[in-house]
């Protein structure tokens, strides 16, 4: 089986790890598979993307770096992929993917590098068009014109450069979750797998309903979601105290002495006969 | 291919002090000058820009900071107006890359981050500090956010923190909407571990005084009032014939419409009148007479334009046939001028004088477009506009000087009134035009009957293409139907016409700018906005 192999270090945001990018290069340089490493595979899409011609007409490569479904959009969005060929993604650290590799054999057993020079970071949004119904609501909600439509009616990225450093509010505007910044911190914006936290599509109720109500509905809600989470905070602290400590005695006696009130109470008296004043 | 690169655009005069002391500094210097003049807000971009400049010119060495000066006066101006409104009707905005960049532990949701107060960053103590004093805080994600709230045209004053950058880009909603608001940049563009000058907000969030601030106008409340004084028994108390034609009169002054007319009229008086405005039996009267005149001119226009339905019902000639319809368009003007003689107004004389020559020119203008479709030829740019100004400024103005005649306003606010609904008026007509066109709506966008000024200008333009469309269209071609949208010619007319409409909306804008009362200059800002986008 020959594959050409591809790996991206997400060099401009650090979200790979170094040593697992390490890993992977070793065993492959142990088993004498040439493969190309791209510096920030995000950054030479957009910049250079004359660079990738040989990831967009490899007939069947391997691609590893952040969130498959991320690499996978970004991608087909630039629209340069040679679509019949199979490539496939994998995050780095996916074990499928670590595996499949050992069966692969290349035709060029040499390392290639793909650089990314630019001082721009590579922030931008990619769109699922598995998921992408057309419905608009990011482009009318980018203030920056991001966004665009074709003749053809889809949404497209149009102006990626314009986009706000570390902003991915339209992804969270998304009702179909097609939005992806690959350099997202967290799933699923990433393209990772997850829900989106919903805010019952507050943003609408915004433009429906009265503002302050909203407001005020959405901060009492999270103020109680806050509360059940100190809650079962301490539900399961409670729990791993009542599993991990033995029944606590009961050491005192029932009447109303005062040693009732000292921290470790050791009282001797008998119930009948004592009384507030009594000291045991 | 769908990936571009394009390179965001640097800016001029970007910078801010990095101290507090020196932004102090500047604010005290912006005090000064413009406690020398009256800034009433909202002001409009070129103003702010104007005033800047002013300031430069006297502290050369402020020129680094033409922006913020910029952000810095437009605070000043709606100073005033923000320590009038309670702080639970105020909204704090935070920008989210003040919160840890790596180690905030804080959840997301549409409308930005939900702080847990875990305390390693400033949003805790701020969101805190506000909380008390009743704010509602949004730490969002991004100005779009911001966008989404300032647009939506119910929110009555924002507290904004913010780069400098993403004012820029939310300035021009917040002057649509006009709403009360002060914005406060962070030290640094870069959109991680953002600082603020937790001075200047510390000065600001607490800026409280009793004041009559009455301007925010609850537009949407307000119709529903409205509406319920055209409610049929509500009508039949000051309609009480027992006739027919009077029971036809009221059923089709209940029916639907977006009563623009007595809302101005309504919206003004408030604005001018603040909590003396009382909603008594007169104003009911004029409200009902304002729009009398203009269902009137609708039950003739349907007529004359062979219309057969109006909203989502057959039209009153269509009910009824048209001599009964244009009679009880006669009868409806009449009590039009009936309910202001009997609204015990204290000026009915100048109310009348104003509904009277509103009814005059409105006659004049469509007399000028009937006759004109007596020849078919297509008319000039300029008749077109002298019609529109004549056919819908008046209806405009006719309810904006009833609101100020009843709330004494004098003639310097008259004078703006009538610029501002000649504009106003332009301005609608040509958006209507330009709805049928951007919609498709190919059938009323190349109409015979009615004037439109995107067909004019590309007539001025290519007199010879447009007599082939015409008379194409007029043949009933299909081919030219789907076709015409993407001909250059055609796009070129909806662009100058586009920039016609901006334009007439900037001459309303600028007709306000002297305007004393801040509350009446805000409401007509945000009208202008929400009539111009339904
Ligand atoms: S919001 Fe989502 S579904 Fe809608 S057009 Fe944008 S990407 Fe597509
Ligand atoms: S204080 Fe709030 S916003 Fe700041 S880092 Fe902690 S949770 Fe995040």
């Amino acid at each position: 089986m020959t594959k050409k192999i591809f790996i991206c270090g997400c060099e401009k945001d650090g979200k790979i790890e170094k040593e697992s990018v390490e890993r992977l290069i070793q065993s492959l340089e142990e088993k004498n598979i040439g493969y190309t490493y791209i510096e920030d595979l995000c950054g030479t899409v957009l910049k250079n993307p004359d660079d990738l011609e040989s990831l967009f007409t490899a007939e069947d490569a391997l691609v590893f770096g952040c969130q498959s479904r991320a690499m996978q959009n970004l991608i087909g969005n630039s629209g340069k992929k040679v679509q019949e060929n199979r490539t496939e993604y994998y995050h780095i650290d996916d074990k499928d993917g670590n595996k499949l590799v050992e069966s692969v054999r290349t035709d060029n057993p040499k390392a290639l590098k793909i650089k990314y020079a630019d001082e721009w970071n590579p922030w931008y949004p990619v769109i699922d068009y598995e998921r992408c119904n057309g419905c608009r609501k990011c482009l009318n909600f980018c203030l920056f014109s991001v966004y665009s439509v074709e003749d053809d009616g889809s949404v497209v990225v149009s102006a990626s450069a314009n986009c706000k450093d570390m902003c991915p509010a339209c992804a969270r505007v998304c009702p179909q979750n097609a939005i992806i910044f690959p350099k997202h911190a967290d799933s699923p914006i990433d393209g990772g797998e997850g829900e989106m936290l919903s805010g019952d599509n507050v943003l609408e109720q915004i433009q429906n309903d009265d503002v302050y109500s909203v407001l005020s509905a959405r901060r009492n809600n999270f103020k109680v979601s806050l509360l059940k989470k100190e809650q079962l905070k301490m539900a399961e602290e409670e729990r791993k105290n009542c599993s991990t400590t033995e029944e606590v005695e009961e050491k005192a006696c029932d009447c109303n002495c005062n040693c009732k009130t000292e921290i470790e109470p050791d009282c001797a008296c008998k119930d009948e006969d004592s009384d507030k004043n009594c000291c045991c | 291919m769908i990936l571009k690169n394009n390179n965001p655009s640097g800016g001029l005069g970007n910078s801010l002090p990095q101290s507090p002391d020196k932004l102090k500094q500047i604010r005290d210097l912006i005090c000064d000058y413009t406690a020398e003049r009256e800034l009433i807000p909202p002001l409009q971009e070129e103003e702010v820009i104007f005033h800047s400049g002013e300031l430069i010119k006297k502290h050369p060495e402020l020129f680094l900071y033409q922006k913020l000066l910029a952000v810095m006066i437009n605070n000043h101006s709606w100073r005033d107006i923000v320590s009038g409104i309670p702080f639970n009707r105020r909204i704090l905005l935070l920008p989210k890359c003040i919160a840890h960049a790596t180690e905030c532990p804080a959840q997301f949701d549409e409308l930005g981050l939900l702080c847990e107060q875990c305390g390693k960053c400033d949003i805790a103590d701020i969101t805190t500090r506000a909380d008390e004093l009743g704010y509602h805080t949004l730490v969002s994600e991004g100005t779009t956010t911001v966008s989404t709230l300032l647009g939506s045209g119910k929110v009555e004053c924002v507290i904004g923190v913010g780069c400098l950058h993403s004012f820029e880009k939310s300035f021009p909603l917040a002057v649509k909407e006009a709403v009360p608001s002060i914005a406060i940049p962070l030290y640094n563009n870069d959109c991680k571990n953002s600082k603020v000058d937790k001075l200047w907000l510390d000065e600001i969030l607490p800026i409280r005084k009793e004041s009559n601030w009455y301007g925010w106008i609850n537009i949407d409340a307000l119709r529903s009032e409205v509406n319920s004084w055209f409610e049929k028994d509500q009508l039949a108390v000051y309609i009480n014939g027992e006739d027919e034609s009077s029971q036809i009169a009221i059923d089709w002054l209940a029916q639907g419409g977006k009563r623009w007319r007595p809302l101005i009229m309504l919206a003004v008086y408030k604005a001018l009148m603040g909590s003396e405005a009382v909603m008594d039996e007169c104003i009911q009267k004029l409200a009902v007479s304002i729009e009398c005149f203009h269902k009137a001119s609708l039950v003739h226009d349907d007529i004359v334009d062979e219309d057969h339905e109006r909203y989502a019902q057959p039209t009153l000639h269509r009910q009824y046939d048209t001599p009964v319809a244009i009679n009880v368009g006669d009868l409806i003007l009449g009590f039009g001028y009936q309910f202001i003689a009997e609204s015990g107004a204290k000026h009915i004389r100048k109310l009348l004088k104003i509904a009277s020559y509103g009814h005059r020119d409105l006659a004049i203008g469509q007399g000028e477009e009937l006759l004109w479709r007596r020849n078919k030829a297509l008319l000039s740019v300029e008749d077109i506009l002298k019609i529109f100004s004549l056919k819908t400024s008046p209806a405009f103005e006719v309810a904006l000087q009833f609101g100020a005649i009843i709330s004494d306003a004098g003639d310097e606010v008259m004078q703006v009134l009538t610029t501002y609904s000649s504009a106003l008026g332009i301005a609608y007509q040509i958006k209507d035009d330009l709805d049928d066109f951007n919609l498709g709506n190919i059938d009323n966008a190349f109409n015979t009957i009615q004037p439109s000024l995107v067909t004019a200008i590309v007539n001025r333009e290519h007199p010879d293409k447009m007599k082939v469309w015409f008379e194409d269209f007029q043949k009933g071609n299909d081919l030219c139907k789907k076709e015409i949208w993407k001909q250059t010619e055609i796009r070129e007319g909806i662009k100058e016409a586009e920039q016609m409409l901006e334009n007439y909306k900037l001459k309303a804008l600028s007709s306000i700018t002297d305007l004393k009362s801040p509350a009446l200059k805000i409401l007509l800002t945000r009208l202008l906005n929400k009539i111009l986008n339904g």
